[in-house]
């Protein structure tokens, strides 16, 4: 008889991924269906599939999904959790989705204080219509709309979603964290965990941004996409909690 | 003359900067994605500017402003986007300001597909912002025709004040046709008398708006931008009309369909069935007249879209019913065949329509 | 040829039907595997996938995305492109899409390139706007080589104008320089 050292969650469906090589979505997918799957809150979920590469999404995570439109995540989110408070709610939402065409719906969902999870994949760039400048591209970095690298002159500086959104008192849990190490990969798990148990025990909004890469639209490996993230997105947008009201109560 | 081959929403914006287009705000999304991505590499080098704004509402309004200053000034985007951007062109039609937006139609509704598909036609000719307002539509069928109109678009929108669309659907955005740029021309307009550029102490202020809270004082505005569409129509209908003579049945058909159904015409004409085609060019003033001088041998109309059946309403206006007006369609990014066109006008001429 | 044949240019150059008739040339002439890899992350419409059918009949494994259909935006690769690197009696084709933001996609797997088995052909066609005469071309093939990080070994001059091209538009006068 031997013994089972891992299984995959059954948050996930059995649907192979369309994600490329190095992408990080599919660690993200499995740590947010394997958080719900260990609350034991898998069938009382709802989420919230983006525009984006995850647009898709609504055919893995094993649980009712709503498919958005463009940016309105949280809006819809606030609606599913004001019909049906009993249940579990989360939005999964790309740097395009979130800080672009959706910064009004997340700023004001968290101000609300929705008890809801957002779980927000910063890579930096727009995947899935191929590769254009995201608000959360750096300075200097090439995108299909930004030929010459972006330049602050002409295109403003790039947004910290997370440290922007802790000012709101609404937002109880705040965390940057990032999947480029086997240790990141299990502190973003904890940041995820901790952000649905915000929502689970009623206290409000709750967001975990992910600094994720893109092999393909950055023109790396997978490695280089890992190391690049390190050397140049994690000083610009540092990994850590910036805000957890309730920390104390732990 | 001197021909590129170039893909359609290239030539669109190459075509837009020529005609002095200085500014351009958009937002990534499929099929026209070449659009801002030329507009980024090419503004800068004529001191032009390129913004890629947070949302296609934010782009239109970035419109409303520079257009307002009397700037030559472009968006564009494809069906969802355009729906975003509806309450926009309600306030560009409602402030006067002139602009060019591009609408490259794909499936719907609401996020459908990236197929080309003409189910927009509502959205752009009714339009689905609020009040009483009318937007010239114009539908190339080709990219040379979507050079040539790009340049006609922005002097019709300078001459009358007004948001002017062009609709196109994927297909003619993405292919790539043989085409020159030697032919055209743009006239100079004199913005003096209501653009925002500043009093310097010299002029009463030039407000750009378009609250009228007096209901006499809106419903004269209203009226005034009536009469610049009645205008439009008389001056700057267009269509075109191919094998009319002798025909029994005339298609009518825009965009990409409108060469899919020439090609129908060629084999349906093997089968002895003599079929003609109105291209309606302007969407929006529809060309009625059109219809009202038909040959004799016509007895009926047959509108055929890639939707599933929009401008067969405006064919049923415009035909005040002296014919029976049939429709075939198809949706959701499938482009229909001239095979399937010919079965289907058989299929009519059989049961004697 | 080497084993790894990229096939690359601007859009519009003619590269993917070059690619494809190339793939079918191989098949016929040579008992190994042929592998047509479509990199054309740029075009949403018009791609090497869309035939995937056809090269079946042929014989011809197409790669691209995993992604069933291919009537999506998303410029997701199929992680089997990795397998034209490591199978050693595969003879592939790569399609790379059009301008610079194709040719990035190919870059994520420069860590497999190996010099002796792979070459780069630049198709062009000189009646698009960017490639009209020889120094806008090699220009336009060193921005290439700078993005995929290989250096181009042959130009196939594909000049044509779609369906209107005549014998007379194969000669262009300003090519001669």
């Amino acid at each position: 008889m031997s013994t089972v050292v891992f299984k995959k969650t059954e948050g996930l469906t059995d649907k192979t991924t369309h994600y490329c090589p190095g992408c990080t979505h599919g660690i993200i997918h499995r740590l947010v269906a394997e958080s719900l799957e260990e609350l034991g809150v898998l069938g009382d979920t709802i989420g919230v599939a983006p525009v984006g590469c995850a647009v898709l999404a609504y055919k893995y995570f094993k649980c009712d999904m709503h498919q958005a439109a463009h940016g309105r995540a949280p809006a819809v989110a606030t609606g599913i959790k004001r019909a049906r408070p009993e249940n579990v709610v989360f939005t999964y939402q790309g740097d395009g989705d979130l800080a672009s065409i959706g910064a009004a719906e997340i700023v004001h969902a968290a101000a609300r204080g929705e008890k809801i999870t957002t779980i927000f994949i910063n890579n930096a760039i727009y995947g899935m219509t191929g590769g254009q400048m995201a608000p959360t591209t750096l300075i200097g970095q090439k995108a299909a709309t930004a030929p010459l690298g972006r330049d602050p002159k002409l295109a403003g500086y790039p947004i910290k979603v997370s440290e922007m959104l802790a000012t709101l008192e609404g937002a109880k849990f705040v965390e940057r964290v990032s999947v480029d190490t086997p240790i990141n990969v299990r502190k973003a798990k904890k940041a995820i965990k901790r952000a649905f148990e915000i929502q689970l025990s009623g206290e409000g909004f709750g967001i975990v941004e992910v600094l994720s890469t893109c092999p393909t639209n950055w023109g790396m490996s997978a490695i280089e996409a890992l190391e690049w993230l390190r050397k140049n997105m994690m000083p610009k947008y540092p990994l850590g909690n910036l805000r957890d009201d309730n920390k104390g109560d732990n | 003359m001197n021909k590129v081959l170039m893909k359609g929403n290239e030539a669109i914006a190459l075509a837009a900067i020529k005609a002095g287009c200085k500014c351009f705000f958009g937002y990534p999304i499929t099929p026209q994605n070449e659009i801002p991505a030329f507009m980024s590499e090419e503004l800068p080098k004529i001191n032009g500017s390129f913004v890629q704004a947070e949302s296609e509402v934010a782009a239109i309004n970035m419109v409303y402003g520079a257009g307002g200053c009397g700037v030559r000034v472009m968006t564009s985007s494809s069906s969802p986007g355009i729906a975003l951007k509806q309450e926009g062109i309600s306030y560009l039609a409602g402030a006067e300001i002139p602009c060019f937006i591009v609408s490259v139609g794909r499936g719907g509704p609401g996020l459908g597909g990236i197929q080309p598909a003409q189910s927009d036609y509502f959205q752009a000719t009714r339009g689905g912002g609020n009040g009483d307002y009318k937007v010239p539509v114009v539908a190339p069928n080709s990219i040379q025709e979507a050079i040539d109109w790009t340049y006609k678009a922005f002097d019709m929108a300078d001459e009358y004040r007004t948001p002017v669309m062009m609709l196109i659907d994927g297909l003619i955005g993405q292919m790539m046709e043989p085409v020159s740029f030697e032919n055209q021309s743009c006239k100079e307009f004199d913005r003096s008398g209501w653009a925002t550029t500043g009093t310097k102490g010299k002029r009463d202020p030039h407000i750009i708006n378009s609250l009228y809270l007096e209901p006499r004082d809106l419903e004269i505005h209203c009226l005034k931008l009536q009469a610049k569409f009645d205008l439009i129509r008389q001056k700057e209908v267009a269509w075109e009309e191919h094998n009319l003579e002798g025909a029994e049945i005339v298609a009518v058909a825009y965009g990409i369909t409108s060469r899919i159904v020439k090609n129908s015409i060629e084999k349906l004409k093997e089968k002895g069935i003599k079929m003609g085609l109105i291209r309606p060019i302007t969407l929006n003033p529809f060309p009625v007249e059109a219809f009202s001088n038909l040959p004799r041998s016509v007895k009926s109309l047959i509108s055929i879209e890639m939707s599933l059946g929009q401008m067969v309403e405006d064919v049923k206006l415009a035909s005040c019913g002296k014919y029976p007006v049939d429709f075939f369609g198809r949706t959701g990014g499938v482009i229909p065949t001239p095979e399937e066109i010919v079965n289907y006008i058989e299929k009519l001429v059989k049961e004697g329509k | 040829m080497k084993r790894i044949q990229i096939i690359t240019g601007h859009f519009g150059s003619g590269k993917t039907e070059f690619a494809v008739n190339f793939a079918k040339y191989l098949k016929k002439n040579s008992d190994e595997g042929i592998c047509l890899v479509d990199l054309d992350l740029v075009n949403p419409y018009f791609r090497s996938r869309e035939k995937t059918e056809v090269y079946k009949n042929l014989g011809i494994e197409i790669v691209s995305s995993d992604l069933e259909g291919e009537a999506a935006d998303i410029p997701s690769i199929s992680a089997r492109i990795q397998k034209i690197f490591d199978t050693k009696n595969l003879k592939s084709i790569i399609d790379l899409g059009g301008d610079s933001m194709g040719a990035t996609a190919l870059r994520r797997f420069r860590e497999s390139f190996i010099e002796s088995e792979i070459e780069v052909w630049f198709v062009m066609n000189a009646n698009r706007p960017n490639t009209q005469c020889v120094e806008t071309i090699l220009d336009y093939v060193k921005k290439l080589e700078t993005a995929i990080e290989l250096k181009v070994s042959g130009i196939i001059n594909a000049t044509h104008m779609l369906k209107y091209t005549t014998s007379e538009r194969f000669n262009v006068p300003r090519f001669s320089n």
